[in-house]
């Protein structure tokens, strides 16, 4: 089964085909062989046992007629002379008598076709023939047919056996072509016998009769004696190689193998004598007509199995090639070679197959063109940014020369105002990373209160609380987010304010998060405003807030989730209190050194 | 490798295909059967069936068949026709026996379909005397010329008979001049021994008492003191009309039978030169053939002297002559 797997499609194909045309011709052919077998083996049986039955007939008949001969013989006066003697009488009454009888039984062997001898034997050991004599020291009385006969009391037929002591003067018949029958004598009124008739009947109507019976252009027939002789048969070669055993071990007809053929045997018994008629054929010239049959199969089926290899290899072309071209294109498409394109010709499963197939690589070789653009835009996008961070670090360079210039001709404000510009823009920079330390990012809100507070003077003061310098250096944020607070309560809190403004900047470390918070002593916000602000912080737009505190709150709650965010707390007329919670984020090692530099 | 084992597969399903299509063709005719009948077949054709010497050789014959199951024995008797005994032997080169064996007075009188036989390719076993000069695979010889020597010598060393009787049987018939030569060649130069009497019995019982009684033997003089039988059935008519008349010459007798217990003896019968009947022999011959192996081309059967009076101990007065 593995190796079948293992085969390829067309042989698969093929094979299978095969497969099923060989075993539904050979189911076919073993079917009608066994049939037609069958049925002729039972006609030829049939006809035989036809020929078996007039060949019994006509034996039976024959018997009949000699038992008839017999009977009629035996109530001849002069037998009944014969057989009534005590003693030899060879007086002139007793010659006539034996004369006559003699001429009796000649004149009933010439009247008879198949009767070539008849002796007539006495109680007292006498015998009489027309052509045997008894060629014995020994009684004739002690000789078996006679014995028989007499005990049976009734007909016997049996063969000659051999050395028989009746024997034939002239007659050079050989006991090999006669049967025997036996029958005892009775004088009138009498029940005992006292005598017996021996017949002897030449076999030769039984070789006729079953010569002229037709058994079939090969079969025949031949008589079997109860003890396993053949009785009477045809010369062939058949006869001889069978075992008479074989009809005792079968009920009714048989086949047995001789000389390199089977034969069918079948038999019937005659009523009398025992014997057995058996008619023989044989199955290869009786069963010719199917082996031709057979043979015509074998040619049909070889013919059928050749067209049907043409015819599947064809087919399988039909299926296979598609699958081969396909299979092909995949290895092609798998190499990169996304150029190839499947003909599909055929509405069919294959050529969906190929359909999808092309669809498939068109589908990747838009996604590669798709990857290429945004690799491409991604390279240009990053061009750029460099290109971007030329303008920055030139400005900050510049800042760095106005600082210095302001610095010697004694220029503080300026000095200070360019400190904190090139503070924001480093921190700004902040070599294109996304956090930073909470230390730099204290550097740039600090940084932005000295320039207001130069704008705005004594109308701002701030306070600055920082957690400890190491929390400060270890610690990282989201960058920019204290900026945003800031610039808003500047502008909500302290630009609209008479008297002077505090700004309160502090951050502190917990547990889980760190805490910044921005704090103003302005005017507040109304609760319902308060109110619309946090919606907007829900809602994820930025109607009713500013957007620097929206930037903040999504900044920071996209990268680490609800839990974090902006949060503010104010009361009209006192305070507004906007924080920021955000998560421990140590800084690493590469961090932490670039964020030292 | 993958292409080859493919390739065997391949190959195999197709032998696979051919022997089981070959075994459906060939199944019914029994090709791949041995053969249910008798292996081998020998066909015996005798002259005749009547004599004590010729139902020995049958019966020997079915007696060493019966050790074979695989072996058929057809027997034919001519009933004396040679022209049937010719076509007899036609008749079981028709049957296809594989050997035949031929037991005739005569046999090169059937040379014609011995030849026949021959050159059908069936092996042929003949009985034969000493002078018999016919083709065959194996001619198994009686030495009747010594047979008669036996007998002449016999009745020279155990009596003194001066008046002889030989009942011959058939006298055309080879085996009966050499038997009559054998004893001549003895007897005929021996001083006051008057030449023998022959009557011809046929080898029949009947027809020797007959023979015996009409030609006056019975009342020969000098009265017959000898008589040498050449069958044991003629032997024993002697015997039994000689017994009658109140004579008891000394009977000699060529018998078939290697047991004088086996031949019905009358008082006057004495000895019996016992010859084989030569059926064993022939069968055994006829299994060698058969059985391919290599035989003699001839083969002489041994004779035996055997006391008829005896013969209850008949192994311890038996004499072998040859």
């Amino acid at each position: 089964m593995k190796l079948f797997d293992n085969l390829k499609l067309k042989h698969k194909i093929i094979v299978s085909f095969l497969a099923v045309i060989f075993s539904t011709l050979a189911v076919l052919s073993v079917s009608v062989d066994i049939f037609f077998r069958k049925a002729t083996t039972e006609l030829a049986d049939q006809y035989t046992l036809q020929g078996i039955g007039q060949v019994i007939n006509n034996i039976e008949s024959h018997m009949e007629n000699a038992e008839n001969l017999i009977d009629m013989v035996s109530k001849d006066s002069n037998i009944l002379e014969f057989i009534s003697w005590n003693s030899y009488r060879r007086d002139a009454v007793g010659r006539a008598t034996c004369a006559n009888l003699r001429n009796v039984l000649t004149n009933a062997v010439e009247n008879s076709t198949d009767i070539i001898g008849i002796a007539v034997v006495n109680s007292h050991d006498f015998y009489i023939s027309n052509e045997m004599y008894y060629n014995s020291p020994s009684p004739i009385l002690m000789d078996d047919w006679y014995q028989s006969c007499i005990a049976n009391r009734e007909l016997t037929i049996s063969r000659p056996k051999d050395g028989r002591n009746f024997q034939y003067y002239y007659n050079s018949s050989t006991m090999d072509n006669i049967i025997s029958i036996a029958k005892p004598i009775y004088l009138p009124n009498s029940t005992v016998p006292a005598g017996a008739m021996l017949v002897d009947i030449d076999t030769s109507f039984m070789q006729k009769t079953l010569a002229d019976t037709s058994w079939g252009k090969t079969g025949f027939a031949y008589i079997l004696g109860h003890d396993g002789d053949v009785i009477v048969s045809p010369v062939n070669n058949v006869v001889p190689r069978i075992k008479h055993t074989w009809f005792n071990e079968n009920n009714s007809g048989f086949q047995k193998k001789i000389n390199n053929q089977v034969y069918e045997f079948v038999y019937a018994d005659l009523s009398m004598p025992q014997w057995t008629v058996v008619g023989v054929f044989s199955l290869e010239s009786t069963l010719k007509p199917i082996s031709d049959f057979r043979i015509y199969m074998g040619l049909i089926s070889l013919a059928a199995a050749l067209s049907a290899t043409i015819v599947v290899s064809i087919f399988s072309r039909t299926i296979v090639n598609p699958i081969l071209s396909l299979n092909s294109l995949m290895r092609k498409a798998a190499d990169r070679k996304l150029d190839v394109r499947f003909n599909a010709r055929y509405t069919d499963e294959i050529g969906e197959l190929g359909r999808s197939f092309n669809i498939m690589v068109e589908e990747i070789n838009n996604l590669i063109e798709i990857v290429k653009m945004e690799q491409l835009s991604k390279r240009k996008a990053e061009l750029q940014v460099l290109q971007e961070q030329i303008k920055p670090h030139f400005l900050y360079n510049t800042f760095d020369t106005i600082h210095w210039i302001a610095k010697s001709y004694g220029a503080t404000e300026i000095v200070d105002i360019v400190r904190a510009l090139t503070t924001i823009m480093r921190v700004g920079l902040s070599g294109g990373r996304d956090c930073i330390s909470i230390q730099n990012e204290f550097d740039h809100a600090i940084s932005y209160l000295t320039i207001q507070k130069i704008r705005y003077g004594e109308k701002l003061s701030y306070k600055i609380s920082l957690p400890s310098p190491d929390e400060c250096r270890e610690l990282t944020v989201q960058k920019l987010i204290l900026q945003p607070l800031i610039e808003n309560a500047l502008y909500h809190g302290i630009k609209n304010r008479k008297s002077n403004g505090v700004l309160l900047v502090k951050a502190v470390v917990l547990a889980d998060k760190v805490v910044f918070s921005v704090t103003d002593n302005g005017y507040g916000i109304p609760d319902e405003r308060l109110e619309q602000i946090k919606q907007s912080f829900e809602n994820r737009n930025h109607k009713h807030t500013g957007y620097g505190l929206f930037n903040v709150n999504e900044r920071i709650r996209i990268s680490y989730g609800q839990e974090y965010g902006v949060k503010i707390f104010s009361k009209v007329g006192y305070y507004t209190k906007v924080e920021v919670h955000h998560p421990i984020m140590p800084l690493e090692k590469e961090e932490s050194e670039r964020g030292t530099d | 490798m993958e292409r080859i084992r493919k390739t065997r597969l391949i190959g195999g399903a197709c032998i696979c295909i051919i022997l089981i299509s070959l075994w459906m063709v060939m199944r019914p005719f029994g090709f791949l059967n041995p053969d249910d009948g008798y292996r081998y077949v020998v066909g015996v054709c005798q002259q005749n069936l009547q004599t004590d010497i010729q139902l020995a050789f049958k019966s020997d014959v079915e007696a060493a068949a019966a050790q074979r199951d695989d072996v058929n024995v057809l027997f034919y008797s001519a009933g004396g026709d040679l022209e049937k005994q010719m076509q007899q032997l036609r008749t079981l080169l028709e049957q296809r026996v594989d050997c035949i064996i031929v037991s005739a007075e005569s046999p090169e009188s059937l040379e014609p379909a011995m030849k026949e036989v021959l050159d059908g390719g069936v092996s042929l076993i003949v009985m034969g005397t000493n002078k018999s000069q016919v083709a065959c695979d194996v001619l198994i010889r009686t030495d009747y010329f010594e047979i008669g020597k036996a007998a002449g010598t016999y009745f020279l060393q155990h009596s003194s008979p001066i008046c002889f009787l030989e009942i011959q049987g058939n006298p055309r018939v080879q085996r009966i001049r050499e038997l009559q030569m054998g004893f001549r060649s003895i007897i005929d130069d021996v001083p006051n021994i008057l030449s023998p009497y022959v009557i011809v019995g046929y080898d029949s019982y009947m027809v020797t008492q007959q023979r015996i009684v009409q030609s006056g033997m019975i009342d020969a003089m000098p009265p017959i003191t000898g008589v040498f039988a050449h069958s044991s059935e003629m032997a024993l008519a002697a015997a039994d009309i000689f017994k009658t008349y109140g004579e008891y010459p000394r009977i000699l007798s060529v018998g078939g039978k290697t047991d004088g217990n086996s031949i019905a003896v009358g008082d006057s019968l004495e000895v019996v030169i016992s010859v084989p009947s030569g059926g064993a022999e022939a069968f055994s011959f006829a299994e060698e053939l058969m059985g391919g192996k290599t035989v003699p081309n001839e083969y002489t059967l041994p004779i035996t002297l055997l006391n008829v009076k005896d013969s209850e101990n008949s192994s311890a007065c038996q004499e072998v002559l040859q």
